[in-house]
C-alpha cells in the first residue's frame, strides 16, 4: 500500500463523472489541486465540444459550415483525432452522422427527447470533409455537413482531465478519471498494484462481468443497451454510417481496452455496429487494442490479447 | 416494581438469545461468481508492455465501465 485513494465526483457531459488520485500522507493539498485541474478541464472540453451548447465551439463551426471557424485548440486536437478514428475503423465511426442522428429522433439531450418515429436523413451521405489546422486552431467542416464527437469526446475529455492532473500534481503517484464509464488512468493505484476497472454485465443491471486491471490507458463501453428513444424505445443512439439509420448489428455492448482512451472509445463506437466476425476481423490490424464482445445473445467474447489464462496476480512486464 | 424489575430482565433474556443465537450460526458464505481471469498485455504509450488481469473475484473496483446512461 503506497496510499489512499482520494476522489471527487460531480456531474458533467450529461452523466456521472470522478476524478481520483493516489495520495501519500502529506499529499492531501497537492490533491485537491489535481482533482480541480481534472474537474475543470472536463468542464473545458465540454464547453468546447458540446453539441447541445449553441455556444460552443463545436455549435459555431456546425452553424457555419462551409467557413473555417476559429476555435479552442482542444476541439481542433479532437477533430484530428476523430477523422484519423474514422480512417482506422474504414467509416464506421464517423463524426460527421448528426444529421442521421438528428434524423432519427435523437435532436436533443434525452430528457427533451420528444417520442416521434425516427426517420433517415435526406440525402444522407457518410464522411463529410473535415479539416483541422492547428497552427490557425481551426476548424472547417463540409458544407451541409456536421459534426457530433458523441463517439469519442468522453475518451478525448478523460485523456485530456488526466494529463491536467498530472501537469498540477506530477509528484503523485497516479491518477484515474472517469466519464460515465470512459475511463482514463495513469501511474499506480493507492495499493501500488493496477487500476481496477469493473465490466459492467449489460445483460443484468448491476453486475459485473470481471474486472480490468490496468497501469496506463483506456477502458471505453458503447452498447445498444441504454440510450434507447423514441417510440417503445425502439431506436437507439449508435448510428450505422453506411445507412444513416440506427445500426442493425452489433453487439449488446462492447468494452474496448488500450493505451489511448481516445482511441479507445473511438473503436468502442465503430465496433458496437459491428457483426462478431467483423470486430474480430477489424481488431487483428490493432494488436494494441483488446475488447470484450458481448453478443445479444450467447456469452461474452474476447478479442485481441483479452484471452483466458490462469490468475495471475499484479505483475509488470 | 417487581413487574419492572420483571419486565427488565425480560428484555435483556431475549437479547441474550438473540446474541447467542447470532454468534453461533455458522456465518453464510456470499455467493462468489467462478473466477474467470483473463491476462491482456497492453503496450503502453512508451513502449512498455503491461500485464492486465481480468478476473471477477477479488478487490473492490476503482470504477466500472459501462454504456454511458442517457444524460440527465
Amino acid at each position: 500500500m503506497i496510499g489512499r485513494f482520494e476522489r471527487r465526483a460531480f456531474r458533467a457531459m450529461g452523466t456521472s463523472c470522478m476524478v481520483g488520485v493516489t495520495v501519500r500522507p502529506g499529499q492531501r493539498l497537492v490533491a485537491r489541486k489535481a482533482l480541480t485541474a481534472g474537474e475543470v478541464e472536463v468542464a473545458a472540453c465540454e464547453s468546447v465540444l458540446s453539441r447541445f451548447d449553441p455556444r460552443s465551439d463545436l455549435s459555431r463551426v456546425n452553424a457555419a459550415s462551409g467557413e473555417w471557424v476559429a476555435v479552442d485548440e482542444r476541439l481542433v486536437t479532437a477533430v484530428r483525432a476523430a477523422v484519423l478514428a474514422r480512417e482506422d475503423t474504414d467509416g464506421r465511426f464517423d463524426p460527421t452522422i448528426l444529421p442521421a442522428l438528428v434524423a432519427a429522433g435523437y435532436d436533443r439531450t434525452f430528457d427533451e427527447l420528444a417520442v416521434r418515429p425516427g426517420r433517415r436523413a435526406a440525402g444522407w451521405r457518410a464522411g463529410a470533409q473535415l479539416e483541422a489546422d492547428l497552427e490557425r486552431s481551426s476548424v472547417r467542416v463540409e458544407r451541409g455537413a456536421a459534426l457530433d464527437l458523441g463517439g469519442i469526446g468522453k475518451g478525448f475529455s478523460a485523456a485530456r482531465a488526466l494529463d491536467a492532473m498530472t501537469r498540477a500534481a506530477p509528484e503523485l503517484d497516479g491518477g484515474l478519471v472517469d466519464l460515465g464509464g470512459d475511463i482514463a488512468v495513469q501511474g499506480s493505484p493507492p495499493d501500488g498494484t493496477l487500476w481496477r476497472v469493473a465490466v459492467a454485465d449489460p445483460r443484468r443491471p448491476g453486475e459485473t462481468l470481471g474486472t480490468l486491471g490496468l497501469l496506463d490507458g483506456g477502458v471505453a463501453t458503447s452498447g445498444r443497451d441504454r440510450r434507447r428513444f423514441g417510440p417503445g424505445r425502439s431506436l437507439h443512439h449508435l448510428i450505422d454510417p453506411a445507412t444513416g439509420s440506427p445500426a442493425e448489428e452489433g453487439p449488446l455492448a462492447v468494452t474496448l481496452v488500450g493505451p489511448d482512451p481516445t482511441r479507445v472509445e473511438a473503436h468502442a463506437t465503430a465496433l458496437a455496429i459491428s457483426s462478431l466476425e467483423d470486430a474480430r476481423e477489424h481488431l487483428t490490424s490493432f494488436p494494441e487494442l483488446a475488447a470484450l464482445y458481448v453478443p445479444t445473445t450467447g456469452e461474452p467474447v474476447p478479442f485481441g490479447r483479452l484471452a483466458f489464462a490462469p490468475l495471475v496476480d499484479s505483475v509488470h512486464l | 416494581m417487581r413487574r419492572i424489575w420483571a419486565t427488565v430482565v425480560s428484555v435483556w433474556a431475549v437479547l441474550a438469545i438473540v446474541a447467542v443465537l447470532a454468534w453461533s450460526r455458522p456465518a453464510t458464505p456470499s455467493a462468489q461468481p467462478a473466477a474467470t481471469p483473463t491476462v491482456l498485455v497492453v503496450k503502453g504509450k512508451n513502449g512498455t508492455q503491461h500485464l492486465v488481469v481480468v478476473n471477477t473475484a477479488g478487490a473492490a473496483p476503482h470504477a466500472t465501465t459501462q454504456t454511458s446512461p442517457p444524460p440527465r
